[in-house]
C-alpha cells in the first residue's frame, strides 16, 4: 500500500513539477499560455521560452537528478554503507578542477559544448587517483575507498582554491556558481549528451539487477552464490561513475541527491531490488526538479544555485535519519 | 625514552628558528638588525621596524597559537572517539564554525572579534553536539568511517548554508578568503581577545592527558580503574570547542593539520596522550609557522593561503597512509 501511494505521488509531483518548470520564471506563464504553446497557437517569444530554454532546462534537471540517483544507489550497495555519496569518490570535485583550468588558461571566447566532456574527463581522473589509493588486489574495501575519497577531494578541492585566486573574474564566477550546483547546461545539446547515458545504462544495471541484490548480502555470501565478485563490483562502479560524472559535468556539481534519494525510496519499498532502484532514480529526478524550481523562486536573478536547495532539504534529513538510526 | 627527549628539544629549537625566520622573512626580507631593534628597542618612526612589529609579529604568535590549538584538537578527538582519521576539519567542526561566523558578518557587516568568536563558537558547537550525539549512542570508535561521512555531511551542508548567505547578503568577496583560511589579516586586537581561550584549551588539555590515555584502553579499563569514559569525552569535546573554535575564529577553516600531526608525533613519542598531546602542541606550531613563511613566498607578493599549503601537504600524507594500509 505505502508503496504504491509512494509510485502515485512521485508521478504527481513529476507532473506538477514540470508545469512548474515550464510556467515559473523571470516572465511568468500561466496554464492557459502553456496550452497555447503546445497547441502552437502562442506568441514565438513564448515557444521560445518554453522549447528553447524551459523544456531543456527540464529535462537535464530530472535525468541528471536520476543520474545521481542511480549513482549513489550503485555506490552505497557496493560499499555497503548507506551514507556514501557518490561525491565522496571525486567526481565532483575533479570536474569542478578541470572545468575551472580549462575556463581559466584555455579557454577563447565562449564556452562551447565540449565543456562537459572535459568536466567528465577530470571525474574520472579523480576517481582513479581515489581507486589507486583505496584498491586491493583481491577486491574492493569499501572503507579504504571512503577514506582515500576524503583525502582527494580536500585535494583537489585545495587546488581549485588556487585557481580561483588566479583566473580572471569572470571565470571565477562561473566556477563558484558551477561549485554551488547552478543548472547551467540548458540547451538542447546538453540533453543529448545526458540523456543516452542514463537510456543505455539503467537497463544494463536493471539486467544485472539480481547480481546486486546478491551483493547487498555480503561480499562473502555473494562470492558463495557465484556472483565473481571484483568484476561485478567494478561493473557496477564503472556504471555509478559514468553516471554520476556526466550529470555532473553537465548539470553542475550537486551533492547529496545520491545521498538520500536511495533512502528515501528504500524506506518507501522496504527492501532492495530493482523495484527500488527505479524508485530512488524517479526521487532523485523529482527532487532536482524542485530544487531548480524553489531556487529560480527564490533568487530570479538566477544566482541561487540548485545544489544549494538540494543540500538545504538534503543535510537535514540525512542527519535526522542518522540520529534515529543511533537510538 | 632518550628517543622522545631528543624529539622535544629537536622540535623546539627548530620552532624557535621558524619564529624569528617568519619575523624576517616575507614580500619583503627584513634585515636582522630592524628584528631586534623591533622586538627589544621599538621605534614606532621607523617603518621596517612598524612592518615586524604591527604585522609579522601578531602573525607569528597567531600561528603558534592556532597550530598548537589545531593539532592539540586533533590529538584529543582520535583520543576519545579512538578514531585514527579524527580532525576538526573532517569531522565538519570548522565549516560550523565557518557558518556561524558568516551568520554574524550578514548581521553586523563588520563585525568586532568578540562578536565573531562568539559566532564561530556557536556553530562549531552544533557541529560538536550533533557528533557527540551520534558517536555516543552508536558504540564509540566502533565505526570512525561513520562519522567522518557524517563529517562529510555536516561539511557540505553548513557550506550549503554559509553560501546562500553570502549569496543573498552579497558577502562574496569578503567570505572567500576567510573560508580558506589564512594568517595575512591578523592583527593584535584579534589576538588579545582570543589568545586567552586558546592558552585555557592547551592547559586543560594536558591536564585531561593522562585520562585519555586510560580511554585508549578501551572503555572496560578505564571504567574498572574507577573512571568515568562519557565524563572524560565530554571535557574533551568542551576542550575541543576551545581550541577549535577560536583557531577557526582567528584563521579561518584549516583541515588536516590536527589530523597529520598527532600521528608523525606517535611515531616519536609513543601513544601516551602524556606525551602524545604536548608534543602534537609544539610541532603543530612548528609546522604552521612553517607553513605560513611558504605561503608568502611561494608567489609573491600574492599570498597564497595558509590553509591550502597545509592540505596540500596534508593530503599526500593521508594518501600514503591509507596505501601502506595503516589507517
Amino acid at each position: 500500500m505505502r508503496k504504491r501511494i509512494g509510485w502515485l505521488s512521485l508521478f504527481l509531483l513529476l507532473i506538477t513539477g514540470g508545469i512548474l518548470s515550464l510556467t515559473v520564471g523571470t516572465i511568468p506563464l500561466n496554464l492557459n499560455d502553456l496550452l497555447h504553446v503546445f497547441q502552437g497557437t502562442a506568441t514565438t517569444s513564448q515557444q521560445l521560452i518554453v522549447f528553447d530554454f524551459r523544456f531543456p532546462r527540464l529535462l537535464v534537471s530530472i535525468v541528471a537528478g536520476m543520474g545521481l540517483a542511480i549513482s549513489g544507489y550503485l555506490f552505497q550497495t557496493i560499499t555497503h554503507n548507506d551514507l556514501a555519496d557518490p561525491g565522496i569518490l571525486g567526481i565532483n570535485a575533479g570536474a569542478g578542477l578541470t572545468v575551472l583550468i580549462y575556463l581559466g588558461f584555455f579557454a577563447t571566447g565562449e564556452s562551447s559544448w565540449y565543456l562537459p566532456l572535459i568536466a567528465c574527463g577530470g571525474s574520472f581522473i579523480a576517481t582513479g587517483l581515489v581507486y589507486y589509493f583505496g584498491r586491493q588486489s583481491e577486491r574492493i574495501t569499501p572503507n579504504r575507498l571512503l577514506l582515500a575519497g576524503v583525502a582527494v577531494n580536500a585535494g583537489i578541492s585545495a587546488l581549485t582554491l588556487i585557481g580561483t585566486i588566479r583566473v580572471s573574474k569572470d571565470s571565477y564566477q562561473f566556477v563558484t556558481a558551477w561549485l554551488a550546483g547552478t543548472i547551467w547546461g540548458t540547451t538542447w545539446q546538453h540533453v543529448f549528451l545526458l540523456l543516452p547515458w542514463v537510456i543505455v545504462l539503467l537497463p544494463l544495471i536493471l539486467l544485472r539487477g539480481r547480481s546486486l541484490e546478491v551483493l547487498e548480502l555480503g561480499d562473502e555470501v555473494a562470492v558463495g552464490l557465484g556472483v565473481k565478485l571484483k568484476r561485478t563490483q567494478l561493473f557496477f562502479l564503472v556504471c555509478a561513475v559514468c553516471l554520476a560524472a556526466v550529470s555532473v559535468s553537465i548539470a553542475g556539481s550537486i551533492s547529496f541527491i545520491g545521498l538520500i534519494a536511495p533512502h528515501i525510496a528504500r524506506q518507501l519499498t522496504g527492501r532492495k531490488n530493482n523495484q527500488t532502484l527505479v524508485m530512488s532514480a524517479l526521487i532523485g529526478g523529482v527532487l532536482l526538479l524542485f530544487s531548480d524550481i524553489l531556487a529560480r523562486i527564490i533568487l530570479p536573478s538566477g544566482e541561487m544555485a540548485a545544489g544549494i536547495i538540494v543540500s538545504l532539504i538534503g543535510a537535514p534529513y540525512f542527519i535526522l535519519q542518522l540520529l534515529k538510526k543511533s537510538n | 625514552m632518550t628517543k622522545r627527549n631528543y624529539f622535544f628539544s629537536v622540535v623546539f629549537i627548530l620552532l624557535i628558528t621558524a619564529m624569528f625566520l617568519s619575523l624576517r622573512y616575507g614580500a619583503v626580507t627584513s634585515k636582522w638588525t630592524d628584528v631586534s631593534q623591533a622586538l627589544f628597542h621599538f621605534d614606532p618612526a621607523n617603518q621596517g621596524e612598524q612592518l615586524i612589529r604591527y604585522l609579522r609579529l601578531p602573525r607569528m604568535i597567531g600561528a603558534v597559537l592556532v597550530g598548537a590549538a589545531f593539532a592539540i584538537s586533533g590529538a584529543l578527538i582520535q583520543g576519545i572517539t579512538s578514531n585514527p582519521i579524527a580532525d576538526s576539519g573532517l569531522l565538519g567542526i570548522n565549516s560550523g564554525a565557518g557558518l556561524g561566523l558568516a551568520i554574524v558578518f550578514a548581521i553586523s557587516g563588520n563585525p568586532s572579534p568578540t562578536v565573531g568568536i562568539v559566532g564561530s563558537f556557536l556553530g562549531a558547537s552544533v557541529s560538536i553536539v550533533l557528533i557527540y550525539l551520534v558517536s555516543s549512542k552508536v558504540s564509540f570508535g566502533l565505526s570512525p568511517i561513520r562519522i567522518v561521512l557524517l563529517g562529510a555531511a555536516l561539511s557540505s551542508f553548513f557550506a550549503a548554508i554559509s553560501q546562500s548567505i553570502s549569496l543573498l547578503f552579497d558577502l562574496n568577496q569578503d567570505m572567500t578568503f576567510w573560508f580558506v583560511g589564512g594568517t595575512a589579516n591578523l592583527s593584535w586586537a584579534q589576538l588579545q581577545t582570543i589568545y586567552p581561550l586558546i592558552l585555557l584549551g592547551i592547559l586543560g588539555a594536558c591536564l585531561i592527558s593522562p585520562q585519555i590515555t586510560l580511554l585508549s584502553l578501551g572503555d572496560d579499563t578505564a571504567i574498572s580503574l574507577g573512571k568515568k569514559p562519557n565524563r572524560i569525552r565530554r571535557l574533551s569535546m568542551l576542550i575541543v570547542l576551545l581550541l577549535a573554535g577560536s583557531s577557526v575564529a582567528l584563521v579561518g577553516a584549516i583541515s588536516f593539520i590536527g589530523l597529520m600531526v598527532p600521528h608523525i608525533v606517535r611515531f616519536f613519542v609513543g601513544h601516551d596522550y602524556r606525551y602524545v598531546i604536548p608534543a602534537s602542541g609544539i610541532f603543530g606550531a612548528l609546522f604552521f609557522v612553517v607553513a605560513d613563511v611558504v605561503s608568502r613566498l611561494v608567489a609573491p607578493p600574492l599570498e597564497t593561503p595558509t590553509g591550502v599549503i597545509i592540505t596540500l601537504i596534508g593530503v599526500p600524507f593521508l594518501l600514503l597512509q591509507i596505501r601502506k594500509g595503516s589507517l
